[in-house]
């Protein structure tokens, strides 16, 4: 690790004021769990590191009926599991947080700084993006909100500049019958994803499906938006046999990026039939509970 | 120089560090607390793990400066009066090590689970132990031990316990 001048704000408007003053030469150091190991292996090499935890506003995660859930940059992974906010419509975000790495990493790690770090294997990009969350990021510039969908700019990139702070990640709020899961392939669980599938179904009067998406991660550089493999669903009554036929649409829609440490395209493509499959049939399974 | 100050094991300690200084560094280099172990030194192997606040955390992907004014417990801290705690006296009786270099982390980890699950399956056990390796791959008597430990803790005695795994 090469050597950094290390900050550690008190408040928001003083964080904001150290990215304005130091921008590219500094990182922002939210749960550290990617970037420490980043910095060890000197592939970043801040000069200042302006260090978020005592800044207790960005620690918090509230459910708001209309608003949705607004999850505060800096809330670890551990306190979102036990926050009790993840119903079925988020239950995709659940399903992410119980296979990213272990206990000990998931008690530091952050949501903030898994999505900042963009990692094109890693979980928590592909169900904000599922979720169309709305990233709200400040500098000295102001606040703005970016969709999810924008803000993952490939590998290792996001939509930020390099003064702005992500603050908050909003999930919209969802309609009543909805369910959403995550699934993924890894090696071992915790690794990360070889290919993932995040999928969520809104059932409307009488079960026929009112609205589906579905993201592949790990197939390309960033979370991948499908356009096909939903559209199969919408309007039918849902059915093993439906999700079935969107789960070969999204097979035949995906085309994964080769993977030099974790296989071929072609290996790929089938573990999409089959995560997108598993991820439809358990939002599914959520719309119909009611419950996580 | 950042200062920075942590209770490890209930003994306050104060320095000035370089702010690279990882936890793990601090607590074996100026604490002199060696039992907490440097193994993939990437947050991986969970042979450095101890706890902050009561947290399980691998301590080498942590900066010192983020355990400041807050309480550290390693290894060393588990021990009362040179009396084993239960769980390191059934990892004792169970035969929960081999080389032993993973042993501390493990501890840890073992010690948060059974904190928070005073009866815990083997799944549970199993699950709660996912962020260790052990290079011996001796996992099946370091699930044992933890079950022994479990029972022991429940049952309040100090006679040996055979552990069945699957009870």
């Amino acid at each position: 690790m090469r050597s950094f001048e290390y900050l550690r704000p008190t408040s928001l408007d003083e964080a904001v004021k150290l990215m304005a003053k130091h921008g590219r030469k500094a990182r922002v150091l939210a749960g550290g769990q990617s970037l420490l190991n980043m910095m060890k292996l000197r592939i970043a090499s801040p000069e200042y590191l302006v260090d978020l935890c005592e800044l207790d506003e960005l620690t918090t995660a509230e459910a708001d009926s209309r608003q949705g859930l607004r999850i505060g940059a800096m809330v670890t992974y551990h306190q979102l599991q036990k926050s009790g906010l993840l119903n079925s419509a988020y239950g995709m975000v659940g399903d992410a947080l119980e296979v990213i790495a272990d206990e000990q990493v998931r008690h530091v790690g952050t949501l903030g700084g898994s999505c900042c770090q963009a990692d094109p294997h890693g979980d928590t990009p592909n169900v904000v993006v599922a979720l169309e969350a709305e990233m709200e990021a400040v500098s000295s510039k102001g606040r703005r909100l970016i969709r999810a969908g924008k803000f993952f700019a490939g590998l290792l990139e996001t939509a930020l500049a390099s003064d702005e702070i992500l603050v908050n990640i909003r999930l919209p709020q969802q309609p009543a019958s909805t369910g959403s899961a995550y699934e993924k392939f890894a090696w071992r669980k915790g690794d990360y994803a070889i290919i993932s599938a995040a999928s969520l179904i809104t059932l409307g009067n009488g079960g026929q499906c009112a609205r589906a998406s579905m993201v592949i991660g790990s197939a390309r550089s960033s979370p991948l938006v499908l356009g096909r493999a939903p559209s199969v669903l919408v309007d039918k009554k849902v059915t093993p046999e439906v999700i079935a036929k969107a789960a070969e649409a999204a097979f035949e829609e995906v085309e994964p990026e080769a993977d030099a440490i974790y296989g071929s395209s072609e290996y790929k493509k089938e573990l999409v039939r089959t995560l997108a499959e598993r991820s439809l049939l358990s939002a599914w399974k959520r719309t119909q509970r009611g419950i996580n | 120089m950042p200062r920075v100050s942590s209770r490890i094991n209930g003994k306050l300690y104060t320095a000035e560090i370089d702010p690279r200084t990882l936890l793990l560094d601090f607590i074996r280099d100026y604490a002199g607390l060696t039992g907490s172990k440097r193994g993939c030194n990437e947050g991986k192997c969970g042979a450095c793990t101890v706890m902050v606040d009561g947290l399980t955390v691998k301590s080498c992907n942590l900066l010192a400066m983020r355990a400041h004014n807050k309480e550290v417990l390693t290894i060393e801290g588990l021990a009362t009066d040179g009396h084993l705690s239960p769980l390191q006296q059934c990892f004792h009786e169970n035969h929960s090590l081999q080389c032993g270099f993973c042993t501390a982390g493990f501890l840890m980890s073992a010690k948060y689970l059974l904190e928070h699950n005073a009866k815990p399956s083997d799944g549970e056990i199993r699950e709660s132990i996912h962020g260790n390796v052990c290079r011996c791959t001796g996992y099946q008597k370091i699930v044992e031990g933890i079950q022994a430990a479990a029972q022991r803790l429940r049952a309040g005695r100090e006679e040996p316990v055979v552990a069945k795994v699957g009870t």
